[in-house]
């Protein structure tokens, strides 16, 4: 082994150039979430002779995953909120607070909204969701402090809970999950147990419909035994075509309206149809369908040269919009600008997601999958993924719950840390 | 136990002669009497075992529901109409428990 | 508390790590690339600050044979299985040499 080291480190030291001594190139990261806060800090490690600019508007970051848990009553926001300062001391990024008004793909520049502009060679952009509040009758800006979707972590998710924790025992909360795509499609199915945890505790008579846009969901049968055996019959779901549609929101009245009638909510989380986050609108990033297509070999725009975007604003073939995929994609897309800087074909490798859902504190299940590229499109590797065991017994669902936390801590110190 | 929620979906008005589509659902656990809780006792049956469809009190529809039928169950069915008048959804639990919802249908 | 000092521990390895580009690696470029999607699970250079097994400075032998039985179900696990079943068997070796080459970078 030592003999074996020591030999791959003196080719190591023949077989690479030293860099060379040439004008620093600039790469810009917009977005300081799971795709960006990976990007910058991975294009850092792999080449420390770029100058790395993150610009992000928010002073901390409130991490969605593990979210749910704060509305369960399992964690304090402050568990799920980082801040930038390990990226700009560690690893040498500029950190910049402020917001990204548009990239100018042809001069190559950023115009941040209060004007200052500055240059890039090239630009990651992992800007996520913006909440579509155009698409459903009732429904607008307005009224998310009465109807908090809670889809970005933060003063939404306080929001939600304190309405939860205010709530009559023998109350009914509404979750409207929307239509794919949107972040996170297992987030709404989490959060239903999550609430129901809390509320088997403290509001034991209450209720939960689930109003789903769609014919089946995420890990669906292991959501669905689990909430039995978790909850009884707490939890009622009903498919888009069973009365889940909906046609209405009336925020006045505290209700939905469905093709079945109406129901009444005590809490309402309506969960609004999403599309990339509006730095990609602004900057001509999207498609008809409002998401981000790119070239899926280096995450580049192909719409706009020298952009390169990552997380949920991307079409990014077979993989879902989740925290651990922005991750995956940011790091691969680190290696491909860092070769195209350097006017060499990228190089590509493969990809991975997992996702772990709660169904209460001490149970969790996953779906994990390994994707890589089959000639431009990314699919997922043929033997790979799927959920956890239908029928497992709970030790194992409590070993998921302790790795899903595992997976968190790791995560975010590989972000933040 | 609370009355069960019972949701319909149906059209107000319809055309004489022509289909019309009716789903309808109700809130119920259907419990099999083959499960047992997590001290181990069996949960007794209870389940809705019939469902009864009435259009100016004439049984239009009819159906008998049996243990392997899921939670909340929903059924659909057609119909065709000449006048006007009510639909009444009846559902039958063991133990002899009823429980129904009216809507009212417009033809023209 | 436990997590705070191994987390200060972690940022002065990646400190004084950072100071060697990753491309520059000796284990080669390809088994660095492969890590990559190991490392957000595992911690970045699969330094781990939590409940999810530490990869960096694992013997090469351990890491192969770990692997090949999991991606085979001869090894219980919860995801590890459904992972490494998208890896090759030369995937599997180059991630392997990536990450027990690591120990060699700590006595920098």
């Amino acid at each position: 082994m030592g003999a074996f080291s020591a030999v791959s480190a003196l080719e190591a030291v023949a077989g690479y150039p030293t860099p060379l001594l040439a004008a620093k190139q600039q790469v810009v990261v917009i977005g300081g979430g799971f795709g960006g806060a990976t990007a910058a800090k991975y294009l850092r490690l792999m080449d420390s002779n770029l100058q790395v600019t993150l610009v992000e508007p928010k002073r901390y970051y409130y991490t969605c995953p593990f979210s749910n848990l704060v509305l369960g009553g399992y964690k304090d926001l402050s568990e799920i909120r980082y801040g930038y300062d390990n990226l700009s001391r560690y690893y040498g990024i500029h950190v910049i607070q402020a917001t990204a008004a548009r990239l100018n793909a042809s001069s190559k520049k950023v115009i941040l909204t209060d004007g200052k502009s500055f240059s890039y060679n090239r630009a990651i952009v992992s800007p996520g969701v913006d909440m579509r509040f155009d698409k459903m009758e009732g429904y607008n800006y307005g009224i998310v402090n009465k109807i908090p979707h809670a889809w970005k972590a933060g003063r939404s998710t306080l929001l939600l809970k304190k309405q939860l924790v205010e709530m009559r025992d023998g109350g009914t909360v509404l979750i409207c999950p929307p239509d794919q795509p949107y972040r996170c499609p297992p987030g709404p199915y989490e959060r239903a147990g999550l609430i129901a945890h809390f509320l088997k505790q403290h509001k034991p008579r209450s209720k939960i419909l689930i109003l789903d846009a769609k014919e089946q969901f995420a890990k669906q049968a292991l959501f669905t035994s689990g909430w039995e055996q978790l909850y009884g019959h707490m939890i009622e779901w009903f498919p888009g075509s069973a009365g889940g549609k909906i046609l209405r929101v009336d925020a006045g009245e505290m209700a939905v309206e469905t093709e079945f009638g109406i129901e009444e909510g005590d809490v309402i989380n309506f969960i609004p149809d999403q599309w990339a986050g509006q730095i990609a609108h602004e900057s001509g990033l999207v498609d008809e369908s409002g998401w981000c297509p790119v070239d899926q070999r280096t995450f580049e725009s192909t719409i706009h040269p020298g952009i390169h975007i990552i997380g949920d604003a991307a079409i990014a073939g077979a993989m879902p919009k989740s925290g651990l995929s922005a991750s995956s994609q940011a790091k691969f897309t680190a290696v491909a600008v860092i070769d195209m800087l350097n006017n060499k074909n990228p190089e590509t490798t493969s990809l991975a997601n997992t996702c772990y859902s709660f169904l209460a504190p001490e149970y969790a299940i996953s779906v994990a999958s390994v994707y890589h590229l089959s000639g431009s499109k990314i699919v997922k590797a043929e033997g790979s993924g799927g959920v956890s065991p239908i029928n497992a017994n709970l030790s194992v669902r409590r070993a998921e719950a302790i790795y899903a936390q595992g997976w968190y801590d790791s995560i975010t110190q590989d972000m933040f840390g | 136990m609370t009355t069960p929620r019972m949701r319909v979906k149906a059209p107000k008005n319809a055309i004489k002669g022509e289909i019309v589509e009716i789903m309808t659902l109700i809130s119920h656990p259907m419990d099999t009497g083959l499960r047992k809780d997590k001290h181990g006792i069996i949960i007794p049956r209870k389940i809705i075992n019939k469902f009864v469809c009435k259009y100016n009190d004439m049984e239009v529809f009819v159906v008998e529901l049996h243990e392997a039928i899921s939670a909340n169950p929903l059924i659909q069915f057609s119909l065709v109409t000449n006048d006007s008048g009510i639909l009444k959804f009846i559902w039958f639990e063991d133990e002899g428990k009823v429980y129904s919802t009216t809507r009212k249908l417009r033809v023209s | 508390m436990r997590i705070k000092s191994l987390l200060c521990t972690l940022a002065i390895l990646t400190a004084i790590i950072a100071g060697v580009p990753m491309s520059l690696h000796p284990a080669g470029k390809e088994g660095l690339l492969l890590s990559l999607s190991c490392t957000s699970c595992h911690g970045t250079y699969g330094l781990s600050p939590g409940a999810i097994p530490t990869l960096y400075g694992k013997s090469r032998k351990y890491l192969i044979k770990t692997l090949i039985e999991f991606r085979n179900g001869d090894r219980d696990s919860t995801i590890m299985e459904r992972i490494a079943k998208g890896y090759t068997e030369n995937d599997i070796r180059l991630i392997a040499n990536y990450f027990s080459s690591l120990t060699k970078k700590k006595k920098k």
